[in-house]
């Protein structure tokens, strides 16, 4: 529906027709004010120059009764007329249809128009695919350091371990991280069996995107055990040693008390 | 004579003055007409000024949100970016 083909011409020439109305009856009522100034003059001078008063005021009377009832008539004709073009509102209803017409239009377009920025924006489920070995490199860099320095490794926490492969990948070229290294896989069975894992896991992902991912392979908690079993049974002796010392301590109290 | 005379004039005063009131009644009536012509026109004035008025009111409000609606409308045409794919 077009917005120009609201308004019809029959309802212009019905708005219109009031308006004449109303300007017609005005005029007349105006008309009717100096025809009353006329005959207030006239019989004014009638009377004063006739000899039948009596009769003159008599048809003065009548004339007045006349006068206000036309007058009635016309006053009652112009505000029946004002008020029909003032109560006839059809079109503000139309015009205020039109604009919740226009703005309802305007929320589709920018509904629409904010879709298509998202779309563009949105992430995307087929993420380009990489080779593992080429996701291998930071992993193995950082597992061989643990190795070296347990301790170091246990204290650090996931969050510094992602942001070493965050370092590590960003800004490196891709072709830094090539076959040379896996070589170094071999050397440490603890890292192989790490590797077999990594390689049981079918996922691929992308070089410098995938850092949540990239966190998994780097696997603390298997560190975390080799830790663990290097400390394990000295701990298991420093708990036990402390039950010994009461034990002695409550032999002691006993032969001291016999 | 003089009885007749006087009663004459006694009637005569007493046509006169019923005349008096009867003028007087007829005046009365015409001027309370008037006043509730008058009246009348001021309460005409009151609703034709109030319709008036709200009339007014809607035609601001329209107006005010045709004004919105044209920014918006050349908001949106000033950046085509965004319906660009």
């Amino acid at each position: 529906m077009h917005i120009t083909e609201i308004v019809s011409p029959l309802k212009k020439e019905d708005d219109s027709g009031h308006g004449f109305r109303f300007d017609k009856s005005l005029q007349e009522l105006k008309d009717l004010r100096s025809q009353l100034h006329y005959a207030a003059d006239y019989c004014e001078t009638t009377f004063l120059n006739s000899d039948e008063k009596k009769t003159v005021v008599e048809t003065t009377k009548e004339y007045i009764c006349k006068a206000v009832v036309t007058f009635v008539d016309h006053l009652g004709n112009v505000s029946a007329n004002l008020n029909h073009s003032i109560s006839q509102t059809d079109s503000f209803s139309e015009a205020e249809l039109r604009i919740n017409c226009l703005q309802q239009r305007l929320v589709s377009c920018e509904q629409f128009a904010h879709k298509l920025a998202l779309t563009r924006v949105k992430w995307n489920p087929v993420l380009p695919r990489h080779h593992r070995r080429y996701l291998s490199a930071p992993t193995i860099a950082t597992v061989g350091k643990s190795n070296e320095n347990p301790r170091v490794s246990i204290a650090a926490s996931p969050a510094k371990l992602i942001n070493k492969h965050e370092l590590d990948t960003d800004g490196v070229p891709l072709f830094f991280f090539t076959c040379t290294d896996k070589p170094s896989l071999s050397k440490s069975p603890s890292l192989k069996s790490n590797f077999d894992e990594s390689d049981s896991d079918s996922t691929l992902v992308p070089v410098r995107d995938g850092v949540s991912i990239l966190s998994k392979g780097s696997n603390p908690t298997f560190h975390f055990q080799q830790g663990n079993k290097k400390l394990g049974r000295k701990g298991l002796y420093r708990k036990a040693l402390p039950s010994g010392d009461i034990l002695a301590f409550i032999r002691r109290a006993r032969r001291s008390a016999a | 004579m003089a009885r007749a005379g006087g009663i004459t004039n006694a009637v005569n005063v007493g046509i006169a003055v019923q005349a008096d009131w009867e003028n007087r009644e007829f005046i009365s009536h015409i001027s309370l007409n008037i006043r509730r012509l008058f009246d009348f026109l001021l309460q005409f004035e009151a609703t034709t000024k109030s319709k008036l008025a709200s009339l007014n009111e809607k035609l601001d409000t329209l107006e005010r949100r045709l004004e919105l609606l044209e920014v918006q409308v050349g908001t949106a045409s000033s950046n085509p970016s965004l319906f660009s794919t």
